[in-house]
């Protein structure tokens, strides 16, 4: 089976340059617009998109993804599943009539057929699939990728391919920092999240304080991103982002059910918070009940000490 | 202007999930079906539109019968027309839009805003707007939380990773997926109910399509040990926490 990849430059990249070498026969990888980008020693084509940038452009991107496949005529084009990616995907699918898969947590072969993990119901259950349509073009969760030894560097064999813009419907994009952006929870291993029990918006600096010391990302349940007190980016959760680090840490969030199959990914699940019934308990590692004023100090006392 | 919103029902967010035997099917007899939450704020945002230029909103929605109801309640919440295409098969996001293209080109052609929400919480492929924008030849542009109109032009903000926003302009045909941030949807109210009763929802029946996929197991995520609580004053329990998290877990 041949695969098709896309490599990006702002992403872990290694891992799945590796995971794909371990899945398929055949394989070539390729960038769009990191011409400085590390490659290690890999014998696989790799085709570099002489673009200006890195930068997301819809039409852009259409094009040159979809030459590519023209040319390497894959059985499965592997991407990252993030927000450019699911942009541009769906539309290239469609024209190649090719099945499509996102938000998937694992890719399997078995006896020629490929196998596919993804969650249901934002994580309440998880279903394995067998693809039936080939060509098919998957999405992966980065989260998904297995921690791998980075390779050493090396000077494999590139292929440089020209690109010229062309007119399009879309006349400019810029890009703005909507607000302070330390971590992004999407890919934190380690997470604090706050909710009601914070009390109100400005209490988040305990949580910002708390993050910095373990250098984790800040994360909010959905009634403070509607209440207007965090930006919805922020938000853990079914219409937030759903998370799988580490360690989430859960401070003054009850535990609605959308939020818990949101965080059901993590690895380790604090939760500090003043009512000793609230549902987040059932569902933590550890729980702490009392006054997240008076535990949130303590615990960056005590980290800071180390 | 013409808008059309298309919408998934989907299980109401907070369902808890049995499996049938064999475990390859939820069982959905006893479930509460709503519209797909990120589908609501696509059709509150043509409707906003609409009540602005004095448009019309049609919408429509893929699936079994009980489907007409979403489209009751969008009806109720301001919608002018619906359309049901009706099938019982569980199609994926490319195969709706298939549907949905085959069925409706003429009507799509003399839209002039498609919406859709970003993706729907059950699958969650996030398939479907693309897809349709690629048959009908239209831009495409994802996770919209605010659009303005322009002399001759969309200006459409995305919302991507990292609290970073994308200012887009657009000219042409477009279809837009839109995400939480960019309204509060309405609830219907009462005199709205009562006119959707007498509002339009026509029904065609959409082919049998070859699968792309099929479901081979499902399963629960493995349930957590249960919670281990920690005692003490403030700083009793924050050494306690650190020490297990350190030592124990191996997170810090």
């Amino acid at each position: 089976m041949k695969a098709l990849v896309f490599i990006e430059s702002s992403s872990d990249y290694f891992k799945l340059i590796r995971y794909a070498q371990s899945l398929f026969e055949e394989v070539c990888f390729f960038t769009i617009g990191s011409e400085d980008m590390l490659w290690p020693d890999i014998s696989s084509p790799i085709f570099r998109v002489l673009k200006k940038d890195s930068s997301y452009h819809p039409c852009y991107f259409s094009k040159i993804v979809s030459d590519l496949y023209d040319q390497e005529k894959p059985d499965v084009l592997l991407a990252l599943d993030h927000s450019s990616n699911r942009d541009f995907l769906p539309g290239l699918s469609m024209s190649k009539k090719a099945s499509f898969f996102s938000d998937v947590s694992e890719v399997r072969l078995q006896d020629h057929s490929l196998f596919i993990q993804k969650p249901l119901y934002t994580g309440k259950l998880s279903a394995q699939l067998k693809v039936l349509q080939k060509p098919c073009v998957i999405l992966l969760n980065p989260s998904a990728l297995p921690l791998t030894q980075k390779y050493e560097k090396g000077t494999p064999q590139i292929q440089d391919i020209p690109f010229e813009p062309f007119d399009t419907p879309i006349k400019k994009i810029t890009r703005v920092q909507s607000s302070q952006v330390k971590k992004q929870i999407n890919s934190a291993e380690k997470i604090v999240s706050g909710g009601r029990g914070m009390g109100e918006a400005k209490n988040f600096e305990l949580l910002e304080k708390l993050a910095e010391t373990i250098s984790a990302a800040v994360g909010a349940s959905r009634a403070v991103v509607d209440a207007g007190w965090v930006p919805h980016h922020m938000q853990v959760g079914q219409t937030g982002t759903l998370v799988s680090p580490k360690l989430y840490i859960a401070c003054g969030i009850s535990g609605a059910i959308q939020h818990l199959v949101g965080i059901q990914g993590a690895q380790v699940i604090v939760a500090i918070n003043k009512d000793a019934s609230a549902p987040i308990f059932k569902k933590s590692n550890y729980g702490l009940v009392g006054d997240v004023f008076e535990i949130i100090p303590a615990l960056i006392k005590e980290l800071s000490k180390a | 202007m013409n808008y059309f919103v298309c919408l998934k029902q989907v299980p109401d967010t907070t369902t808890r999930f049995q499996l049938k035997e064999g475990e390859k099917e939820v069982d959905l007899s006893a479930v509460k079906w709503v519209i797909n939450p990120y589908d609501e704020f696509a059709l509150e945002e043509a409707i906003q539109w609409s009540e602005k230029d004095s448009g019309k909103v049609e919408v429509c929605a893929v699936g079994p019968a009980q489907t007409k109801e979403a489209l009751r309640t969008a009806l109720a919440m301001g919608a002018h027309s619906g359309v049901h295409v009706h099938t019982e098969q569980s199609l994926d996001s490319l195969q709706t839009a298939q549907v949905i293209f085959d069925s409706l080109s003429e009507k799509l052609k003399k839209t002039d805003v498609i919406f859709c929400g970003r993706s729907a919480v059950d699958w969650n492929f996030g398939a479907f707007g693309g897809a349709l924008a690629q048959l009908l030849n239209r831009t495409y542009i994802s996770l919209a939380v605010k659009i303005e109109k322009k002399e001759n032009s969309l200006e459409i903000l995305r919302s991507v990773e990292g609290g970073l926003v994308e200012i887009l302009e657009v000219t042409g045909p477009v279809v837009i997926s839109v995400t939480k941030g960019i309204n509060t949807p309405r609830y219907p109210s009462l005199p709205g109910i009562m006119k959707a009763k007498n509002k339009p929802i026509e029904t065609l029946s959409a082919p049998s399509f070859e699968p792309h996929f099929t479901v081979e197991h499902l399963s629960f995520p493995k349930p957590r040990p249960s919670v281990q609580m920690i005692e003490g004053t403030a700083d009793e329990q924050a050494q306690k926490l650190v020490r297990l998290l350190k030592e124990k877990e191996q997170v810090l």
